[in-house]
């Protein structure tokens, strides 16, 4: 591993990183590429249509069966009476930003679904701590901005998907990056720059740019740990993100790493997105409830 | 200072009441544009789904057309089947047939449908409804159902195959029918297995006669010494000599053996020329006279035999001697089976057949026939045995009573080399009649009969129009007319006369009373006296007088004579039509 390091030049970095992406897209996680691809696309496309967001779904039977599943589940159908039979029912009766949400989860969620505890890093403990870092970072979106952070909870959601590449293909020096984090008590990042050269922010940026998801994506999630440093077009987001992920690691949504706790940059993002800590905290009380429900009803 | 504390808390509290305010404006605005654009596609879909009524509307339509048209498909292929097929629902009900079921029944298809069998013909067969039944019940098809129904051309014989008929969940909701129409191929493999049978009987005689005529040259050699040495032996014996009853015995068997040789050897000339013209009559005369006849009467004095001898029998070709046999063989036989007791008739007659008849064998064609009848009130013959009392060696009698057990057989071979028919009608108990059909020869006629002198009714060339449907029977007609001096034109149908007439006379017009295909003899005299009034005609049938005979000579046709006619009987016919 040192060796990597050591003879690492910037050229062998993205050679390895470029490997690993091979990786995931000739395995099982690169089968939710088309559909989450295309849901991003509706969200990020103004004049999109419920008929499209139907027809995304519907191109991914699997799917629409879950979909309609969860949508009929207590969670979500507490306010409706009636059994959706069909997906362009449910968009129409729930709205499409609900079901978007729920494609969205229901399809990521896919790449989490082995559980396999190392130390105190487990799958589901990241899938919980990235459904809750979504939703936090849409909520900010809402209720701050008035905005529908649809983005903002995509971006939550695939956050992290870099580790999942890590865990899967590197399984033995992932391993050694969590024991080296937790004896040393250093955060991820540094731990994965020793003993890979790079880091799971990097990972997931190349896997989602080579999906062809939009900058707005890639890049935030490339710099989810330095959110000072991405593209000033995307700072709100990156200070978004950055804020929901460190908020949910420090209070009871982590999957396990040793949090990054660089207070500077945490003031600094919550200046860029103009949050009181009041705020932040009802936001996140709000949150919290929201995945006690979920989690009530089984859809966690 | 307290009150800037307070203040401060205030404060705190307003800044938390103006970001929950924050909060909930900003939610609500959004879910504000969200119930928006919900609505927005809410009249989208409703607006789309508008077009869709309409799209499915049009295609609803064409499909309906196009079932239509399938349908009509259907009805065609069904109403081009010469079988009748029908659907019945699970009540039985006709739901649909095709025009070969109607048409076969005689009823309208809109009166079938809805209807059961049983409606359509009250008091019917329950099978075919039992049939349904199975078929409902089982889902799987019956066939090959043999039964009849009352059609529009009387009862019909119908094999049916009946199929369940099943909705797209192979459910039976009712049946499927396929019925043919089998009547005239049943009467058509009756009527063949029949002839095949008298064939195969026929070929099974003509074997037996021979290998038994075969078997019979060599006997006769070697039973020629048993025959001559006990003649020999006997007469330099000495009166009481002890061995002389055996050796009579021997004597006896031998010439019994002989006697049946002798048959076996009349069955193996069969074949020869028959070419002889001769009267049965006489044939029959001889034997009355004869020393077997004499022997037959004196064994059998209980039995009144009884002769009926036509006057002017016609003659036919023949063999006097198988003749003359078959005539013995047939009286003895008749004799033996009255047992003892009971009358025989031995007849002759003259007779016409205008149409074939079936007989024993096969059947008689249509022609002029001598017929030789032997008739008895004996015990008569059971069915099943009927077919073999003509094979060699078949006999009910108790063996060694009589004869040869040759005798039928040698009936059966002369009638055959005779080109004649035989025909045993006989029941149990009653009797039985033998009749033999040998035909009709012309030659040697002229010097045969005669009694009224030819000059009493010869013509004068008179114009005669001889109109019958059987070649042979103009040829004989125009023999015996032009005998007489007549000037004869034939025709083979009742119009070609009308025709013939249109355009020619005719002194006289012999009319065949029965023709076919075309109009019979009282049409043809009908368009005859429509074209010439008075026509003079006479009226030949093979048959009796009939109603249509006697309608005809209401209308002006002269005599009427029975075929077949004789020289005389033409003759006589013809002068008394012509002076009338």
């Amino acid at each position: 591993m040192m060796q990597r390091e050591t003879t690492g030049t910037f050229g062998q970095k993205a050679a390895n990183i470029q490997n690993l992406v091979d990786l995931v897209n000739s395995s099982d996680i690169s089968s939710i590429k088309s559909s989450l691809s295309a849901i991003v696309r509706v969200i990020n496309d103004p004049r999109s249509t419920v008929k499209e967001l139907k027809e995304v779904i519907l191109l991914d039977p699997p799917l629409a069966a879950k979909v309609l599943k969860t949508a009929n589940s207590a969670y979500y159908s507490r306010s409706f009476t009636r059994v959706f039979t069909d997906i362009e029912q449910a968009i129409i009766w729930m709205g499409s930003e609900i079901i978007k949400e729920l494609a969205l989860g229901q399809k990521v969620c896919e790449v989490f679904d082995r559980d396999e505890k190392i130390e105190t890093y487990s799958r589901r403990s990241l899938w919980k701590h990235s459904i809750a870092v979504a939703m936090m970072a849409k909520m900010i979106y809402r209720k701050e901005f008035g905005m529908k952070g649809e983005n903002a909870y995509v971006a939550g959601l695939l956050h992290d998907i870099g580790i999942i590449a890590e865990d899967q293909f590197l399984p033995k020096d992932f391993k050694t990056i969590l024991r080296l984090s937790a004896d040393q008590n250093v955060d991820m990042c540094s731990a994965e720059l020793q003993i890979l050269g790079y880091d799971h922010t990097e990972v997931g940026e190349a896997i989602l740019a080579s999906w062809g998801l939009p900058g707005e994506l890639t890049t935030t999630i490339g710099s989810h740990h330095n959110p000072l440093e991405s593209r000033p077009e995307y700072s709100i987001i990156a200070a978004a993100l950055y804020t929901s992920d460190l908020i949910c690691q420090e209070r009871g949504f982590s999957f396990g790493a040793v949090p990054e706790s660089d207070k500077q940059a945490f003031r600094q993002c919550l200046d860029i997105i103009d949050v009181k800590p009041y705020a932040l905290d009802l936001i996140f009380k709000e949150m919290t409830a929201e995945i006690a429900k979920m989690e009530d009803r089984g859809l966690i | 200072m307290a009150g800037s504390k307070e203040i401060q808390e205030l404060k705190e509290k307003i800044l938390q009441l103006e970001v929950r305010n924050k909060h909930l404006t900003n939610e609500l605005q959004l879910t504000e544009k969200e119930k928006e654009a919900a609505r927005k596609n809410y009249f989208d879909i409703i607006s789309n789904m508008e077009a869709k009524v309409t799209e499915r509307t049009r295609e609803t339509g064409e499909l309906r057309k196009l079932t239509e048209a399938k349908s009509k498909e259907l009805q065609i292929m069904l109403d081009s089947s010469p079988a009748m097929i029908f659907y019945k629902d699970s009540q039985n009900r006709y739901i649909r047939v095709n025009k070969a079921f109607s048409q076969t029944l005689g009823i309208p298809i809109s009166k079938i449908i809805g209807k059961t069998f049983a409606e359509l013909f009250p008091g019917s067969e329950k099978q075919f409804l039992e049939d349904d039944l199975e078929v409902m019940r089982s889902g799987k098809p019956v066939l090959n159902i043999t039964g009849s129904i009352e059609t529009r051309k009387g009862r019909r014989q119908v094999l049916t195959n009946k199929i369940p008929y099943k909705d797209i969940n192979g459910k039976s909701i009712g049946i499927i029918g396929f019925a043919v129409d089998v009547t005239d191929l049943k009467q058509a493999e009756m009527e063949k297995r029949e002839l095949e049978d008298k064939l195969s009987q026929l070929e099974k005689m003509e074997a037996i006669g021979r290998l038994a005529g075969g078997v019979a040259h060599d006997l006769n050699n070697v039973l020629s010494a048993v025959v001559s040495y006990p003649d020999l032996l006997l007469k330099r014996m000495e009166a009481g000599n002890p061995l002389r009853k055996p050796i009579e015995t021997i004597r006896q068997s031998g010439q019994k053996a002989a006697a049946i040789v002798e048959d076996l050897l009349t069955l193996a000339r069969r074949g020869v020329p028959v070419t002889e013209v001769l009267n049965l009559n006489d044939i029959i005369a001889n034997y009355l006279e004869s020393p077997e006849y004499e022997t037959l009467r004196t064994h059998n004095p209980s039995v009144l035999i009884e002769t009926r001898l036509e006057k002017n029998l016609f003659n036919i070709k023949g063999s006097p001697i198988h003749l003359t046999k078959t005539v013995m063989n047939l009286l003895s036989n008749a004799v033996e089976a009255t047992l003892h007791k009971g009358t025989v008739i031995l007849s002759t007659a003259n007779r016409y057949l205008d149409m074939p008849i079936k007989s024993y064998d096969l059947s008689v064609k249509e022609g002029d026939y001598v017929v030789l009848t032997v008739e008895d009130t004996g015990i008569g013959i059971k069915p099943e045995d009927l077919k073999k009392i003509f094979e060699p060696f078949y006999t009910k009698k108790v063996m060694g009573r009589s004869g040869t057990g040759l005798g039928m057989a040698v009936v059966w071979g002369t009638v055959k080399d005779h080109k004649g028919n035989i025909n045993v009608i006989s029941e149990e108990g009653k009797g039985t009649t033998i009749e033999l059909y040998f035909p009709v020869t012309r030659e040697g006629l002229l010097k045969a009969e005669a009694s009224i002198p030819f000059k009493e009714y010869m013509g004068n060339k008179e114009r005669i129009l001889v109109v019958d449907d059987m070649p042979e029977q103009r040829e004989i007609s125009t023999t015996l007319l032009e005998t007489l001096n007549y000037t004869v034109e034939t025709v083979s149908s009742g119009m070609a006369a009308v025709e013939y007439l249109k355009t020619r006379s005719a002194d006289l017009v012999i009319l065949d009373m029965i023709m076919t295909p075309g109009i019979d003899g009282l049409d043809t005299y009908r368009r005859i006296v429509e074209l010439k009034p008075g026509q003079k005609a006479i009226i030949t049938s093979g048959y009796s007088e009939t109603g249509r005979v006697r309608e005809a000579q209401r209308l002006g046709a002269g005599e009427y004579i029975k075929k077949p006619y004789t020289l005389e009987k033409i003759g006589l016919a013809v002068r008394k039509e012509l002076a009338r």
